[in-house]
């Protein structure tokens, strides 16, 4: 009797265990990726910054030279007032940007990243009915994770007949309960669709409660299936690691483009490059949304043990591609807009300063 | 001293003169010295110096009991030989072992030969070594071991059922010694019968001794299948042993298997995290 209380607690500890260690593995990973921003735009400190100013710097110098040989000439032949500020209005912008290694630049793509973040978080939060989005994908995720957890416990179950079947059975009750009652300790508030399939579990070897056994037939799996699971959560944890990777990235390529913005392209590398960081949070957000409104209408339709493998499909596959697919098509608009207005911005002012400038002197 | 050295002489011939005279019961014995039943038949034999003339008929069943008894005891010699020979086809070193280690019944001690094995005293072995190299464990392993000590008692196995039983060979013997059981048989009757017709007591006396020595035959007959059966049973337990601690591996690793799967996907499932930074559990 003493070892099979020791083993029905140990393996519920065990099983929990396992989740807990996982979840303050997660947060320690959100804690690093912010301290990883933190020390990368550490502008005093961050030789990866220091270095990637420094090469702003020489293309923006190199950019200058270029500048100064092709419409050099044409202005000073012209003498343009207009022209000549216009020319000169970038790189008094790029060098204010990366002065004092990029301290300004650095302070932007941080103030940027800062409001980004906060948007993607607080959407999370967004009361929707009795619940918020994450709420209720804390809820199906528990329910799941659960779930998966009383289905190994009773596995052991599954070549057994007879009264062996009966005994192993009845033998679970207390662990189910045991891994409900510790998932709804994290959720911080009832597991309903969990509650039913323990109490159904339970229930399930009285003849007369077999009737409403109608989740205990889920209970048996194939071992295949916590491997689907297993790569759907991979590839969903990769997925949003990439997306924080790519934010990362692309804001340490903003003193290259800034120093390329000197070119006479069609468009400044810097607003490409802004409005691809931006679009990143666009899929961030875009994400969010589609992944909480389903998660609403899965809890609010009490369907999270049934749409367990289908929600995983749709958190993995079918959601990222979405919201890449709408962020696209926002980030080429976006980029658009700020290409064209822009310039007809930095015209406009760069006119009215030559013309200004002109009649002072 | 001629006269001395010629009674030394004479002293001497008469050793061998009784050689001769010594040695002529031994031929109405139905026995070799080699074969340890026959010379029982003749030690229980109460009046040997009253076969010193055998009749015709006698002599002819003594024979052939000789050269089927002979035939048979031969053959049973053999399995080991063949069985050495099945083994080198794996390796010449395991061959070696397992010779080396034959025992009394010419059967390899199988628990020595695995406890060698384990010990990892074939690491050199051919096999083994291509082994390791197919799985790339190039200083062995306990599992190509343990492959290789399943080997060697299946291999045992194998050899020993096909000398004893399933040969050509094998079923020859068989054949051999089931007609040489069913002649002594027929004989032990024909004597029985001989026996009711005679009113002499010494040729009935013969007669019965004849009669047990047969009968002696036919026990060892059973004594060395009854042997062969125990070796068959002991290996086949061995097999049934090795296929329940295979099936129990299997099992093992099965659920050993599940487990880790779903511990993996539980561990994957604590990991969930949100874009902005949003993990599983309550809100801080």
């Amino acid at each position: 009797m003493l070892v099979i209380f020791i083993a029905q607690t140990s393996t519920s500890g065990q099983a929990l265990d396992t989740l807990s260690h996982a979840i303050e593995v997660s947060q320690k990973t959100v804690e690093s990726w912010n301290l990883v921003w933190f020390n990368t735009f550490n502008t005093q400190e961050s030789a990866l910054w220091i270095a990637l100013v420094k090469l702003g710097l020489i293309l923006a110098g190199m950019s200058v030279i270029y500048l100064a040989v092709t419409s050099g000439k044409e202005i000073i032949e012209k003498q343009s007032w207009s022209e000549l500020i216009a020319m000169i209005i970038w790189p008094i912008v790029i060098v204010f940007f990366l002065s004092n290694n990029g301290i300004l630049l650095a302070q932007s793509v941080k103030l940027i990243h800062g409001i980004g973040a906060a948007q993607v978080q607080q959407i999370l939060e967004i009361q929707l009915g009795e619940m918020t989005f994450r709420s209720a994908l804390t809820d199906v995720n528990l329910t799941s994770a659960a779930k998966e957890e009383i289905e190994k416990l009773y596995s052991e179950c599954q070549g057994k007949v007879g009264e062996a079947l009966v005994a192993c059975w009845n033998d679970k009750k207390e662990t189910a309960r045991a891994i409900l009652n510790e998932a709804e300790q994290k959720n911080g508030s009832p597991l309903k669709s969990l509650q039913r399939f323990v109490e159904n579990l339970a229930n399930v070897t009285n003849v007369a409660d077999i009737a409403s056994g109608d989740f205990a037939g889920q209970v048996f799996r194939s071992t295949v299936l916590p491997i689907i699971r297993l790569i759907l959560r991979a590839v969903q944890w990769a997925f949003v690691n990439i997306l924080e990777a790519a934010l990362l990235l692309t804001a340490l390529f903003a003193p290259a483009a800034m120093g390329l913005s000197l070119l006479p392209l069609q468009g400044k590398p810097i607003w490409a490059w802004l409005a691809g960081f931006l679009s990143l949070f666009g899929i961030q957000l875009g994400y969010n949304i589609v992944v909480g409104l389903v998660a609403v209408v899965i809890v609010n339709s009490d369907a999270e043990l049934i749409t367990d493998i289908a929600f995983l499909f749709f958190l993995a596959v079918f959601a990222p591609v979405l919201a890449v697919l709408i962020a696209r098509g926002g980030g080429a608009a976006l980029y658009n807009a700020l290409a064209n207005n822009t310039k007809q911005l930095t015209d406009i002012v760069s006119n009215a300063i030559g013309v200004f400038a002109g009649k002072l002197i | 001293m001629s006269n001395r050295l010629l009674l030394m002489k004479l002293a001497l011939t008469i050793p061998a003169l009784l050689l001769p005279l010594i040695l002529s019961p031994v031929e109405a014995q139905a026995d070799s010295s080699d074969n340890s039943f026959t010379t029982t038949t003749t030690v229980n034999n109460p009046a040997p110096s009253n076969f010193t003339v055998p009749t015709s008929q006698t002599q002819q069943i003594e024979q052939q009991i000789q050269s089927s008894a002979a035939q048979f005891f031969g053959q049973v010699n053999n399995p080991i030989q063949q069985i050495s020979g099945a083994f080198s086809k794996i390796t010449t070193q395991l061959d070696q072992m397992l010779q080396s280690f034959v025992g009394s019944l010419k059967i390899p001690d199988l628990p020595e030969v695995i406890a060698k094995i384990m010990s990892g005293n074939f690491a050199d072995n051919q096999s083994t070594k291509l082994s390791a190299t197919l799985e790339k464990k190039p200083q062995g392993s306990y599992s190509i071991q343990s492959d290789l000590a399943n080997l060697a008692q299946q291999q045992t196995a194998i050899s020993i059922a096909a000398n004893a039983t399933l040969s050509k060979a094998a079923q020859d013997r068989q054949a051999q010694m089931a007609q040489m059981v069913d002649q002594n048989v027929t004989q032990i009757i024909q004597l029985g019968e001989e026996s009711q017709n005679q009113d002499v007591t010494q040729h009935i006396m013969r007669n019965i001794s004849q009669q047990t020595a047969l009968a002696a035959q036919n026990q060892g007959a059973i004594v060395l299948q009854n042997q062969q059966a125990q070796i068959d049973r002991a290996l086949a337990n061995t097999l049934s042993a090795q296929q329940a601690k295979e099936l129990s591996e299997l099992n093992v690793t099965q659920r050993r298997q599940d487990a880790a799967a779903g511990t993996a996907s539980s561990t994957q499932a604590g990991l969930f995290q949100m874009p902005g930074g949003i993990t599983l559990g309550k809100k801080d």
